[in-house]
């Protein structure tokens, strides 16, 4: 009896040092060289490029909305000694540059990675549901694999960059994360293969997937929120209800960092099941607890959605 | 040893506000079927005794016995008549729905109003004569007519004792009259009727008895007692002004009063 | 489209028929206690009290526990307050009530700043959330206005005589005191209650101005408290279907709705009077 308390207790100390600040790899930095993400999923695309052999953490916590994320005079500190600080750019993350000047540091040691890919990187961009000006992209980059890619492959050649003693070791690690990437795309793209596009169809909680929903020829129903921290409006509630009984959609997908209330209530009213969290803009707990096996998660979680 | 219970008995009551007291060791009796004013000057306690009477206060030290129990226990029999000054004109009821909240203690707490009610809120406007504005909103009355709703509300609710606060103070002569008809008859019927007023005239031609009242009881007796200089002057001290060809002239301006606290907002 | 089709398409949606529901409720309930708020000079508490609700609905959201709960005991514990503090000074003190106010809403905001949070729910919390009301809340929603109601129906008498004449009601043997603290539990819960369809900000509005514009045009309490309960339900009823047409949100539209009802009483009987006035002078 008094074991199994003890047991008990020790797997609470360890859940509770694992859950608490920061996330990402808490490997003490071998090479001294420090890595700061916004959030836990580039952090782990970090670790993709670079490796255990670097110190990443990341600032916003798990469950929190990184839209709409309010930064604290201690994720400053956080940010003080970091090496390098990447974040995604395009409006997704932008209050990480006021920690950048209460920090001290300089902007040359930030690094946006979803600003400038463009054909020669044979990417294109995509507006966001509700664009308002011309110049805004989807920043959702990363949920495409082959955008993901693109992050991999910034942050690994910035890092050499940074510290050319580390190339061998960021090269390898690099090489295993490009690997593990396509082997992620190739399996998705077999999954969704056996069903018929007519079937691809999906409604989530924010307008997250709008490139994964480009790579894998999926249409994207229509989503609860436009844009996060704003309540849809009557009528863009009602539109979505039409558009989930026209489509036939049976599912649609909460996000871990949002409340559900309202797709709860448009579900209920068109009888539609809400399967919970897709991961979007942050990795959770396991199976979500790297970018690998959270796409995996959601890719098994959609496909079986659009077959029933 | 009195036979008959006092309808109204104070032992030795001190009541005031904040940290100054208003009346000092009063001790009072008033019978059943007393017709009795109570004057004074301003600050002299007049109003803070009829609240203590009323269970509206509460006395710092001494007894208050209403209807031989302590005070609250026989509320139902007791009808309090506020100043005009006091009262929310602009509220929205009429005359008649004023009168029936006077029916309030006798319909008890989920009682609705009848046909007894009616008809008793029927009898007190027909009394106080303003039987044809029923539906007047109080707002739209003159002061005298303002003044017997108020009495038509105490009868509506058949009280065995009146209270009343300043119930002439300011009214035209022809409603004084029909007001002190009104309570004459009352307490001809055995019903203890108390007022405070200013009006020393209406005290000594209306009223049966007087209470001296200057923060002590200065004296208590039969009605003529306001027309003596002694008492008077115990009373209002330098209140009085002596004048050249003998007598006094009493300077007290009724709406000077040193009682902050007695009004309600 | 037809007006008709304008009428019946959004009660195609059940969320937008609880919507609604709920607003009309609140409506009904916020003008009925609003009456008693406005003839009693309230206005000011009743603010008060809506945002001192925040802390309370803040912690609930911490714990996990119904917002509606700690809503409640934040709202009746600052009433109850309230009312202590202005019986024992003897005046209203305004300036009191407005350290409360502010101290209890800044400690909401304090912990809500200081927890993890999702900026969309803060929004709730201060301008509603009537899309997003289930039927279980709706059903607890119509539960409470009822009883609500009830308890005014049956102590009419009580609350009318004590509001009126708290000194004749006292020395009839009324308990004026605790009338008072029932009118103030009776405000506190009515506005927490409202909170999911208004908000905090805007509860305020909707207890005072329906009451404020019959004030206006009725002489008598009862036909004050039916007008105003009128102008509550069809404010609510078309402020909805405005904020469905204009995108706009419905707490918003239904508060300037019955701000312009209220204007609209306003120029109505200054013109009646100028005109009262003007055939009285023809008269001469």
């Amino acid at each position: 009896m008094s074991r199994r308390l003890l047991v008990t207790l020790v797997a609470l100390l360890a859940v509770s040092a694992a859950c608490g600040g920061s996330t990402g790899s808490p490997s003490a930095s071998a090479s001294g060289y420090r890595v700061m993400a916004t959030t836990s999923v580039f952090a782990d695309l970090a670790r993709l490029a670079l490796g255990d052999s670097v110190q990443i953490d990341s600032i916003v916590p798990a469950g929190i909305d990184v839209h709409t994320f309010e930064p604290s005079p201690s994720d400053a500190a956080k940010i003080a000694t970091a090496d390098l600080i990447i974040m995604n750019g395009l409006g997704l993350d932008e209050w990480v540059v006021s920690l950048i000047e209460a920090a001290h540091k300089s902007s040359s040691d930030l690094l946006r990675l979803g600003e400038g890919l463009d054909a020669s990187d044979g990417w294109i961009y995509l507006a966001p549901a509700d664009s308002g000006t011309a110049r805004s992209y989807d920043p959702h980059v990363w949920l495409d694999p082959t955008g993901a890619t693109h992050y991999v492959q910034r942050i690994a050649d910035r890092a050499a960059q940074d510290r050319p003693e580390l190339t061998n070791t960021i090269r390898s690690a690099s090489a295993k994360g490009f690997a593990a990437l396509a082997e992620l795309d190739t399996d998705v793209r077999a999954l969704f293969s056996e069903i018929p596009e007519a079937n691809r169809k999906i409604v989530t909680f924010h307008d997250a997937f709008g490139y994964y929903a480009r790579a894998y020829s999926i249409t994207i129903v229509g989503v609860a929120i436009a844009s996060p921290g704003q309540d849809p409006s009557a009528r863009e509630i009602a539109a979505l209800i039409d558009a989930i009984r026209a489509s036939g959609v049976t599912t649609v997908f909460s996000e871990v960092q949002f409340p559900s209330k309202v797709l709860t209530s448009i579900a209920a009213e068109t009888g539609a099941t809400v399967l919970a969290d897709l991961y979007s803009d942050a990795l959770g707990a396991a199976p979500g607890d790297t970018y690998i096996s959270a796409m995996r998660a959601n890719a098994t979680a959609i496909a079986a959605s659009m077959q029933r | 040893m009195n036979n008959e219970i006092n309808a109204i008995e104070l032992v030795d009551v001190t009541a005031g506000y904040g940290d100054r007291a208003a009346i000092s060791s009063v001790s009072l009796s008033l019978a059943p079927g007393s017709l009795t004013a109570i004057f004074g000057p301003n600050g002299g306690g007049k109003s803070t005794l009829l609240k203590c009477i009323a269970g509206l206060m509460q006395p710092w030290s001494g007894g208050v016995q209403v209807l031989g129990a302590a005070v609250g226990v026989h509320a139902k029999r007791v009808a309090y008549v506020p100043q005009a000054e006091q009262v929310d004109w602009s509220f929205p009821v009429s005359v008649g729905e004023v009168v029936m909240m006077g029916r309030t203690p006798a319909l008890g707490p989920l009682g609705r109003p009848g046909a007894a009610d009616h008809a008793a809120v029927a009898d007190a406007l027909a009394r106080v004569d303003m039987a044809d504005l029923a539906q007047r909103q109080i707002g739209e009355l003159s002061g005298g007519q303002r003044r017997r709703v108020f009495l038509a509300r105490a009868i509506a609710a058949d009280p065995e004792i009146y209270l009343l606060d300043e119930p002439v103070t300011g009214v035209d002569p022809t409603t004084q009259e029909k007001i002190m008809n009104i309570l004459d008859a009352e307490a001809a019927r055995g019903r203890t009727v108390v007022a405070t007023t200013h009006d020393l005239a209406c005290a000594a031609q209306r009223f049966h008895d007087v209470v001296a009242l200057a923060g002590r009881v200065v004296a208590h007796g039969p009605a003529q007692l306001v027309l003596d200089q002694g008492v008077l002057e115990k009373t209002y001290g330098g209140h009085l002004v002596p004048l050249a060809g003998g007598g006094v002239v009493l300077l007290d301006d009724p709406h000077h009063s040193h009682g902050a606290h007695e009004g309600h907002e | 489209m037809n007006p008709l089709d304008l009428l019946l398409a959004p009660l195609g949606y059940d969320f937008f028929v609880r919507a609604l529901i709920a607003s009309a409720l609140v409506g009904v309930a916020c003008a009925i206690v609003g009456s008693f708020v406005v003839l009693k000079g309230m206005s000011f508490i009743g603010d008060a009290v809506s945002h001192a609700a925040f802390p309370g609905i803040v912690i609930a959201y911490l714990v996990g526990a119904p917002i509606i709960l700690g809503g409640a005991i934040a709202a009746i514990g600052t009433a109850l307050g309230i009312g202590a503090i202005t019986r024992r000074s003897g005046l209203r003190s305004d300036a009191i009530i407005g350290v409360l106010f502010a101290g209890m809403f800044a400690l909401g905001v304090a912990i809500f700043s200081s927890i993890p949070n999702y900026v969309g729910d803060l929004f709730h919390f201060l301008f509603g959330d009537v899309l997003g009301i289930s039927v279980g809340d709706l059903a607890a929603l119509t539960l409470l206005v009822f009883g609500l109601l009830l308890v005014l129906r049956l102590l009419w008498k009580e609350l009318l005589f004590s509001t009126f004449d708290p000194l004749g009601a006292g020395a009839a043997g009324l308990p004026v005191r605790r009338l008072d603290d029932l009118l103030l539990i009776l405000i506190a819960v009515t506005i927490v209650i409202s909170l999911q369809a208004v908000g905090i900000v805007l509860v305020v509005a909707m207890i005072t101005t329906p009451a404020a514009t019959a004030q206006l045009l009725v002489k008598r309490f009862t036909a004050m408290i039916q007008v105003a309960a009128i102008i509550g339900v069809s404010s609510a009823v078309v402020g909805l279907y405005v904020s469905y047409s204009l995108d706009i949100a419905s707490g918003a539209a239904i508060v300037i709705l019955e701000t312009l009802l209220f204007l609209i009483a306003l120029a109505f009987i200054s013109i009646r009077s100028r005109l009262y006035a003007a055939r009285g002078a023809a008269k001469i």
